[in-house]
């Protein structure tokens, strides 16, 4: 069936909401380079009459932002942003790795227990608040807390149900039929789930890499009670411009929050090319 | 007599600016208590065609009239047509007397009116003991009753049908069509049969359009379109197997003319020409056709040509032939015949022997070239082959019994006018050759 | 070609793929129950079933895709107990096609050569010349979403083809496409079979497709093998009253008769009893019983458009007490193009009957109709408590020039 064609009150509702899904981003950036006198202006100002890099400026220089009298923080936001990016890259990479294959493992072999799949998303039910804690007593009996090693190890354990059950959705779309015609054709098991299986997936990898990603990349909570001062991430950095003088530095803030954005921007454009549906049209009878 | 039910004028339905026709200017009419039947291979045109008849899509040009009303511009809520989709699109969540009032519910209409509407329908379709059971957990056809009967407790005007049973199990299929024949006799409704299944098609329908690549290329009552059709497209389409086809030339003879093919040869008496070669002359390319049926197997000495058997496929009682004559496909059906004398070779175990076709000890005094009546269609004396013999590689007698030879103009693929009345007689042109 | 006639590999005699006793369980369900068949060198076998029978976790079993639960499979007369799929020198082609989405019909068609290690020239000769046998040689470059259904169809029959398995596996390989496609590529297999010396089994539900191919078919019901046999033994001699009524469009009328006085009597019927029936009464009596099933063939059953005063006798002065026609009341006439199937009700029983157009044109639904069966040798008798065949069970059919009835 054809698309309808717009009309005007559904063209005016759809304005509507784009207006509400990007007026918070068009703020973020305009108080990004807002000097300090406008971030509380009241009433508010839309955009700043003289934009400046400062709030960027103070993130890597925090005596920077003296200039305009207010300071406090005294920790350059760059070893959050290095952390982060460790963290979650490494993370993510080895959450997706483990789980391709259990996912492979879940959907074509794990004929034992229907319920397994599920036993495993029920890790992803407990809320992060309530295995904090044990995870803070367990890791300083390990030595593991303010440590990346700990802090990755924490991140695969939270997302690696996650990553399995999305990467079994896509193994489970891809006829089987089509790797056992490869293992027919003389390849062995391993082969064909290398060569078949994992480049057919390939949409539902990069999808579930990305999500992984984000959920790293903005987790607060773990990053906040496991690290004190060996380890930063940019959620926690953020929580960090609280002054006692100046309140909140809400400009040095939207402007860490934009450099945040930006691997995820990035990210999103590079696999967006790869997220198209219908991968393996043609393979079957539909 | 009032407008016809239905009525299609100039349809068209172009896609993409121009770049696909998907339906090419057709027009057909639907009377009242009729059934016609679009038929054609995917692709045909046949889901657009219906989707513009319900309103799901906005004909080109063209008009769509009910009861002598243009619906064109009426939204397809409002059209006061009924369609069965082939997946039955039942709420398999709700009951079936749920599924059953979900039609009238939405028009508002009054609750004991809905309950007798309901109960009524029903027990016409045998629904009654399952009223409360959930659509989903009923088997495929009782789903597709439910499908229909849906349809029906709204009355519509028209009742379009689309390809409801091929999502079906084989199995079930004959007892549905037989359903759906009571139907269409106890209440008499106007459906549009669309359909891919020629058998649905011929079993169902009053009449049978038959489309390919956008158009109609013949619309026919059901019980003719198989004896006449009238395009090669339909004679190849209709009927399994097909008819056969041979191509080829007409040359002058003494008082007629004569269609010659590489070993045999059709002799059209001057006063069964139809018309269209008179006008057409004789040296342009025709096509004859003939039925599997009235193709006849003999023993190789006995046929009017020969041919070469390239396979046979059993199909039950009877079975098709495959041969090869002088570079041609053709397809014979021969009818099957149980031996009296009992067997003794067990099951599993074939002769491989005998690559030959032996004519049976009574084929004495086979006749030729007789002309057969219904009583005479398998006499009792009729040679029978072996079909273990009639093996690949074996040579065979070929007849063609002429009653139903249709010709068709080769460039235009349309069937000449006229039945061929007196039949025409077929022969051999070279005098007696030995089998190949 | 490297399509070395089959059969070079094994003494004579000794059956490509054997299975012994083969059992499949998933938990607690049965799929398989201990089954045993052949498939000799050259041969097309059908295993032909409704949906759910086991037919394709049998193909399965045989490829090595799922493990066995009890049981033997032998190819060539050896063990594959333990074989990887890729070991086991078979192909299979899905129902699904299962072509490699992401690759050209060429890739496609060369994956099982590449995986052999093969020069490419060699695999280039080999894929060239399956194409051209397989009319998809303009399809190599391009990629299955692009394909027509049959294209697509013949891709996936040439990647098998290419490296000449010992064995052809067809999970319903034809099921969803158009019918003039279908029966063109089912011609194609038969054609395999027959030139090339192909070996084929093949899984479908469709009965005409099984009799139109098979050299032997096997009837698999419920996971277990029902009848083996001969396309026109299974048609002529069924195993059972299911099996009867599984094979054959307009299906085969079952009737409730009693054998009385060395009459079959059923819906006003009373005929003498065929010589193919003897074993059947041989059987009541040896049971105690004279009730049995009696099934006729609709393309049995003669219409006759006028009452007939004298009895058909063909001549002959018949056994006292017999009437070979009948009368029933009209209650479906459904068109099949040049022929018609009538639907016949005599008091609880129903028969269907094949007619031509012409006496199609003459016959409206409710009137009373008068019908004789044609030939008493093919009426087929199953016992009224198991449904088995209690008549014949072996057949030899033979054909006769069909004319056209007008």
């Amino acid at each position: 069936m054809p698309p309808r064609p717009l009309t005007l009150p559904l063209r005016t509702l759809l304005c509507c909401a784009l207006i509400l899904m990007l007026f918070p981003i068009f703020w973020l950036f305009m108080t990004a380079v807002k000097p300090p006198t406008d971030w509380n202006a009241s009433p508010a100002i839309w955009v700043p009459a003289e934009p400046t890099l400062i709030n960027f400026k103070t993130l890597f220089d925090p005596d920077a932002i003296r200039e305009y009298g207010v300071g406090g923080v005294s920790r350059s936001a760059g070893d959050a942003v290095f952390g982060s990016l460790l963290a979650s890259t490494v993370s993510t990479l080895i959450s997706v790795g483990a789980g391709v294959f259990s996912a492979i493992g879940l959907s074509r072999y794990g004929r034992g227990s229907r319920s397994a799949p599920l036993v495993i998303l029920s890790g992803r039910m407990f809320p992060p608040a309530a295995i904090a804690v044990p995870f803070v007593i367990i890791f300083s009996l390990l030595g593991l807390i303010d440590t990346y090693a700990g802090l990755i190890a924490v991140y695969i354990a939270v997302t690696l149900p996650f990553s399995t059950w999305m990467l079994k959705s896509f193994v489970d779309d891809l006829p089987r039929e089509i790797e056992e015609a490869a293992m027919l054709d003389g390849m062995s098991r391993l082969k064909a789930h290398l060569t078949v299986t994992i480049p057919l997936i390939r949409g539902g990898l990069f999808a579930t890499t990305m999500l992984v990603f984000i959920l790293n990349w903005s987790e607060f909570m773990f990053a906040l009670v496991l690290s004190y001062s060996n380890i930063n991430t940019i959620p926690v950095q953020l929580a960090k411009y609280v002054t006692a003088t100046a309140g909140t530095l809400y400009g040095v803030q939207a402007a860490l929050a934009v450099l945040a954005m930006l691997p995820l921007v990035l990210g999103g454009f590079f696999i967006q090319q790869h997220l198209a549906r219908g991968m393996t049209f043609g393979a079957v009878k539909q | 007599m009032s407008a016809p039910k239905l009525e299609a004028a100039g349809l068209t339905k172009i896609y993409k600016d121009g770049a696909v026709v998907a339906v090419d200017n057709i027009s057909f009419t639907v009377e009242s208590g009729e059934t016609l039947a679009l038929l054609g291979p995917s692709g045909c045109g046949k889901s657009t065609t219906l989707n513009m008849i319900v309103g799901l899509e906005r004909p080109t040009s063209g008009d769509i009239r009910i009861d002598g009303r243009s619906v064109v511009d009426v939204p397809a809520g409002r059209r006061d047509v009924g369609l069965v989709f082939q997946d039955y699109a039942v709420f398999a969540a709700m009951s079936v007397r749920d599924n059953l009032a979900f039609g009238l519910k939405v028009r508002r209409t009054d609750k004991a009116v809905i309950r007798r509407e309901v109960d009524k329908t029903a027990e016409f379709l045998s629904l009654t003991d399952c009223l409360d059971v959930r659509a989903g957990r009923l088997s495929g056809s009782e789903q597709q009753r439910v499908a229909i009967g849906r349809t029906l407790v709204t009355k519509p005007a028209l009742l379009l049908l689309d390809e409801p049973l091929s999502n079906l199990e084989a199995s079930a299929r004959p007892a549905v069509r037989q359903e759906l024949r009571r139907l269409q006799q106890e209440l008499r409704l106007s459906i549009i049969y669309v359909t891919h299944d020629q058998t649905e098609a011929l079993s169902l329908a009053d009449r049978v359009a038959i489309m390919h690549h956008g158009k109609i290329i013949q619309e026919e009552q059901t019980l003719q379109i198989m004896q006449y059709p009238g395009h090669v497209r339909v004679a190849q389409f209709l009927g399994s197997p097909p008819m056969n086809i041979l191509r080829g030339r007409l040359a002058d003879a003494g008082g007629g003319v004569k269609f010659t093919h590489a070993a045999f040869a059709v002799l059209f008496p001057a006063c069964a020409l139809p018309a269209g070669i008179r006008e057409r002359g004789p040296d342009k390319q025709y096509a004859l056709g003939f039925r599997a049926e009235d193709l006849v197997l003999v023993p190789p000495e006995q046929g009017l040509w020969q041919g070469e058997i390239l396979g046979v496929e059993i199909r039950g009682g009877d079975a098709v032939v495959n041969l090869n004559s002088h570079g041609s496909p053709l397809q014979c059906v021969v009818e099957h015949k149980l031996k009296a004398a009992p067997c003794a070779a067990p099951a599993g175990t074939r002769s491989e022997s005998a690559p030959d076709l032996r004519p049976e000890p009574e084929k004495e005094g086979f006749p030729t070239t007789r002309r057969t009546g219904v009583s005479e269609a398998v006499p009792e004396t009729s040679p029978a082959f072996d079909v273990v013999s009639l093996r690949k590689g074996a040579p065979a007698g070929l007849t063609l019994a002429p009653e139903n030879i249709v010709l068709f103009d080769g460039d235009s693929n349309l069937r000449l006018e006229s039945t061929l009345v007196p039949v025409p007689q077929c022969f051999n042109p070279q005098p007696s050759p030995s089998v190949a | 070609m490297t399509t070395t006639t089959a059969g070079a590999e094994s003494p004579p005699g000794v059956p490509v793929l054997e299975a012994r006793e083969l059992s499949k369980r998933y938990g607690r369900k049965t799929a398989l129950d201990r089954i045993s068949f052949s498939v000799p060198p050259e041969s097309f076998v059908v295993i032909l079933g409704p949906a759910g029978a086991g037919k394709t976790t049998t193909l399965r079993l045989l490829a090595g895709l799922e493990q066995e639960s009890g049981g033997e499979m032998l190819m060539d007369g050896r063990s594959v107990a333990g074989l990887e799929p890729k070991d086991r020198d078979i192909a299979m082609i899905f129902d699904n096609l299962a072509l490699y989405p992401h690759k050209s019909g060429f890739q496609n068609m060369a994956a099982p050569l590449l995986e052999r290690r093969m020069p490419r020239e060699e695999i280039r000769r080999r894929v060239d010349a399956v194409a051209a046998k397989l009319r998809i040689a303009h399809v190599l470059e391009r990629l299955p979403k692009t394909m027509s259904g049959g294209e697509r169809q013949r891709t996936a029959l040439g990647r098998a083809l290419v490296r000449s398995p010992r064995a052809f596996l067809l999970d319903e390989p034809l099921s969803s496409l158009d019918a003039p496609l279908r029966f063109e590529l089912r011609a194609e297999l038969k054609r395999l079979q027959r030139e090339e010396g192909h070996t084929f089994l093949m899984a479908t539900p469709d009965f005409t497709e099984a009799l139109a191919v098979a050299d032997t078919v096997l009837l698999l019901r419920s996971g277990k093998i029902v009848q083996a046999a001969p396309p026109e033994d299974l048609y002529d001699c069924p195993a059972d009253c299911a099996a009867a009524l599984f094979v054959g469009s307009p299906q085969i009328a079952v009737l409730h008769a009693e054998l009385r006085e060395g009459l079959i009597h059923c819906a006003g019927l009373a005929l003498p009893l065929p010589a193919v029936l003897e074993e059947a009464a041989e059987h009541m009596r040896g049971a105690g019983a004279d009730g049995f099933l009696l099934g006729i063939r609709p393309e049995n059953v003669r219409v006759l458009l006028s009452f007939p005063s004298a009895p058909e006798t063909g001549g002959q002065t018949d056994i006292p007490g017999a009437r070979r026609h009948a009368v029933g009341q009209v209650t479906d006439i459904e068109s099949l193009g040049l022929r018609s199937v009538i639907t016949v009700r005599c008091g609880r029983e129903q028969l269907r009957m094949l007619c031509s157009a012409a006496q199609r044109a003459q016959i409206r639904i409710g009137q009373d109709l008068a019908f004789t069966p044609a030939d008493l040798e093919r009426l087929t008798a199953f016992d009224r408590r198991t449904g088995m065949n209690i008549g014949r069970r072996t057949g030899r059919r033979t054909f006769s020039p069909c004319f056209n009835p007008q």
